[in-house]
């Protein structure tokens, strides 16, 4: 989570491998019950095991980030990611509501709503490089 | 909160990669601490105590 690989410290390394994971297995997950719901027409508990189950991406990268925060000995990192992680839910806030009106008031469709875990995952990439930036 | 950390660094001719070596840190934490943006907690604050080894009114002080 520091400006680059070098700089790096193992545990900084070992998250961000994991989130990157993380971010991996939401496209997956998303898409394959996705599918599951287009396709196979799912009975409701059905519905429901498969709604669960891509809530586990996003429950795991919390879990990846609170060790995270926990083992980070620079405070000053730590402030950086929470408010990265700020400016990542208020991206994600920000593309649910365009998605929303849009999907409310014209017949266009836009799955973008099931990847929010991936909008927060980049949005708060984005916004930590940008923060660290100012303390170049 | 203003501190006297880049002239206590200049003083031993350390740079911020050095300093922040020194106290565990990255070299961002140094660089928002000696420019006022980032005031650290305690557990940092002793740490700097005992690397200039002087006591914290002498590193940081207030601004009234």
């Amino acid at each position: 989570m520091s400006h680059c690989n070098k700089t790096m410290t193992s545990i900084q390394r070992r998250s961000l491998q994991k989130a990157g994971g993380a971010m991996g297995l939401t496209v997956a997950v998303t898409t394959g019950s996705r599918m599951l719901a287009e396709r196979g027409h799912p009975s409701a508990p059905v519905a429901i095991a498969v709604a669960l189950i891509s809530l586990l991406p996003i429950v795991y990268v919390i879990a990846v980030a609170a060790k995270y925060l926990a083992s980070e000995q620079d405070e000053f990192i730590r402030m950086l990611v929470v408010r990265a992680m700020l400016w990542g839910f208020a991206v994600t806030m920000a593309g649910d509501a365009i998605v929303g009106f849009v999907s409310e008031f014209s017949p266009m469709h836009l799955p973008l709503s099931l990847l929010n875990a991936d909008l927060f995952f980049a949005g708060t990439g984005i916004a930590f490089r940008l923060l660290q930036r100012r303390y170049r | 909160m203003k501190n006297r950390l880049r002239v206590l660094r200049a003083e031993r001719n350390w740079s911020q990669a050095e300093l922040a070596t020194r106290l565990g840190v990255s070299r961002q934490s140094v660089n928002a601490i000696e420019t006022g943006r980032f005031d650290p907690g305690l557990p940092l604050a002793f740490k700097l105590i005992r690397l200039f080894d002087m006591p914290l009114e002498q590193i940081f002080f207030d601004e009234q």
